[in-house]
């Protein structure tokens, strides 16, 4: 049998499988139908210094193999998830991201000195990059400058690993990637929705209220792939790789394009099964491979550069 | 536990009108599915899953019935039998358990989970009326299975072809005591309508889905007065009005 196990940011994982952060709510639902075992960390929904409801109207759209969201950070606020969601998760035996957005760099340092007060969790994701607020999305993550000034206000209030949340649609995603980890972040996470829009036509109008959401989905998938190809080549912190994984030869691959570890959004939100379909699939596939170890694969394809 | 994933494959898809059909559909294993909670049904070639609430549902055979308003609706329409189809549920809260007097309020397709409470009213401790609306009369859908059930039942008809002229909570009004509890699922201006007309008011919401099992956030419904937001899919989809903003 294969070994799954993965490590991110010194932290053994028992599978390289990770639910990604606004798929799989704060747990309560999602492990009615997930084997928690199928998975090597619970990353959840963003939480903001304060309760948000989220963009009025239609929310969800379809789109040819994936979805668009414009959800806007509907959460509880900090306070709530740290006094009263995290419960679902815990005792579980698995490592909890804490997933954090904010809309100034003083709001994420605002949430980081909340959630070290209340502590019960081991990892923040700093969701730099959510498209679906404010006039044009959190742009934080779209500029090295932005990734400084966050950085530079958040890095100091917490020795707990910090993973950076990527925006994908940048001019260099390889320079923000650098600029993240030279400000000291542990990990990257890579990336966020793409962003799209639909129209219904029957009625001339956006199917969005917000008329562009975010893409995810399947139809990502090769988008991802080279956004982690490119970002892991830049720097030598872990990367996470998220985006269409569907199956357990897309986590390879991602794995190959240089991922530790994968979040799986859209295709858990559809059916939160695949969690152990692909957990099943990817020990057969890995022996078909000859692959021992997983953590082997990791980067394979930067060996052949 | 309720949120199961099954197989399933399609038995028959027969037209009720030229724009609503019944989908029926043979399941692996057998489910329950409580008058107004619904179900997430596979459109095959599409993403996302549609929520659909259930006509009646015995054993391992479930019967939708479905109106064709867009892309998703339209290749249900088309499913020749035996292909099969991802379901999840049942999913949400139904219609609650009342005792006394019960009115049934639907619009269009939105009779069909109304059919579901009518069918399961055997011991009902009260007498039960249904208003069925549409805009026409070749519109109407459902009305022998809701008078099979032992339902007293009006149709109303927009434009005056069939039955009652007008829309059915404006029948209902007129002959139904206020003191009654109401049922109601359709369009938002009906629901909008009924809101405060009876004693009690359980409203059956629709919104686009994401999931449908409580996770992605997709589905809000706004509370009254400002108190924060709630889910239609694990929150409801049947609320009782007072507790929703209609808008
Ligand atoms: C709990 C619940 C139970 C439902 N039960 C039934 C039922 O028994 N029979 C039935 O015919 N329909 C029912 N619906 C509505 C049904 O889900 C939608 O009509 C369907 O998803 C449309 O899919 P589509 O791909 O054809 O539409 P699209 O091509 O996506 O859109 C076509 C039009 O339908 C609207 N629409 C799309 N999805 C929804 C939705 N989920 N709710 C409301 N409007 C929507 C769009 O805004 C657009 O105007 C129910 C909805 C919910 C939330
Ligand atoms: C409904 C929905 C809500 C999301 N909410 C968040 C969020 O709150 N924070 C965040 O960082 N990413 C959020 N995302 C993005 C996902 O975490 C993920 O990065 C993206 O969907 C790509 O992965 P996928 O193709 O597997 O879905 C959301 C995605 C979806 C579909
Ligand atoms: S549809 Fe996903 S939370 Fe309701």
């Amino acid at each position: 049998m294969s070994d799954l196990t993965t490590e991110l940011c010194g932290l053994k994982l028992s599978s390289p499988l990770l639910t990604a952060s606004g798929c799989a709510g704060y747990g309560q639902e999602f492990f009615q139908v997930v084997d928690s075992r199928c998975l090597g960390a619970f990353v959840t929904k963003s939480a903001t210094l304060h309760p948000r409801d989220g963009n009025e109207g239609c929310r969800v759209a379809e789109t040819p193999a994936g979805m668009l969201n414009s959800i806007g950070l509907a959460n509880p606020g900090i306070e709530r998830v740290m006094a009263e969601e995290l419960d679902n998760l815990q005792g579980r035996n698995l490592p909890i991201i804490l997933s954090i957005a904010g809309f100034s760099p003083e709001e994420y340092a605002s949430c980081i000195r909340i959630a070290e007060a209340h502590g019960g969790f081991d990892m923040y994701e700093l969701n730099l990059s959510c498209p679906n607020v404010g006039d044009h999305g959190l742009a934080l993550a779209s500029t090295p400058e932005g990734i400084r000034t966050i950085m530079s206000q958040v890095r100091g209030l917490t020795r707990r690993p910090l993973l950076v949340k990527l925006k994908p649609e940048v001019a260099d995603i390889a320079l923000i990637a650098r600029t993240a980890q030279d400000c000291g972040a542990d990990g990257l996470v890579c990336c966020n929705t793409y962003t799209g829009m639909r129209i219904d036509i029957a009625r001339g109008r956006p199917v969005m209220a917000k008329c562009i959401g975010g893409f995810s989905g399947p139809a990502v998938f090769p988008m991802a792939v080279k956004n982690v190809f490119l970002v892991s080549q830049a720097v030598s912190i872990p990367v996470v790789g998220v985006g269409g994984i569907a199956s357990a030869r897309d986590v390879v691959e991602m794995m190959m394009a240089g991922a530790s570890a994968v979040q799986i959004g859209a295709a858990a939100l559809r059916q939160p099964e695949v969690f152990m379909k692909i957990h099943r699939d990817l020990e057969a596939l890995l022996a078909k491979l000859r692959v021992e170890r997983i953590q082997d694969i990791i980067g394979r394809v930067h060996r052949h550069d | 536990m309720n949120n199961r994933l099954l197989t399933s494959r399609v038995l028959r898809v027969e037209p009720l009108t030229t724009t609503v059909f019944t989908l029926e559909m043979e399941t692996d294993q057998p489910v329950s599915v409580q008058p107004g909670q619904f179900m997430m049904v596979e459109v095959p070639g599409h993403f996302l899953l549609r929520p659909f609430a259930p006509i009646s549902c015995e054993g391992r055979r479930i019967t939708f019935a479905i109106q064709r308003v867009g892309e998703g609706t339209e290749i249900l329409a088309g499913l020749e039998p035996h292909t099969p189809l991802m379901l999840r549920g049942p999913l949400g809260r139904g219609f609650p358990a009342v005792e006394g007097p019960l009115v049934l309020i639907g619009g269009g397709v939105g009779v069909a989970p109304l059919l579901a409470v009518a069918s399961q009213l055997e011991d009902h401790s009260g007498p039960v009326r249904a208003f069925l609306g549409f805009n026409r009369a070749a519109d109407v859908i459902l009305r022998e299975e809701f008078e099979r059930a032992g339902v007293e039942t009006t149709i109303c008809t927009m434009d005056g072809s069939l039955g009652y002229r007008g829309n059915p909570v404006a029948a209902a009004t007129a002959e139904v005591p206020s003191g009654w509890t109401a049922f109601a699922c359709g369009p938002q201006p009906l629901l909008q309508a009924v809101k405060g007309k009876f004693a009690r008011v359980y409203v059956s919401l629709e919104s686009h889905m994401g999931c449908g099992w409580g996770v992605c956030n997709a589905c809000r419904v706004d509370r009254p007065e400002g108190r924060g937001t709630l889910k239609i899919c694990e929150d409801g989809p049947v609320f009782d009005a007072e507790e929703v903003e209609l808008k």
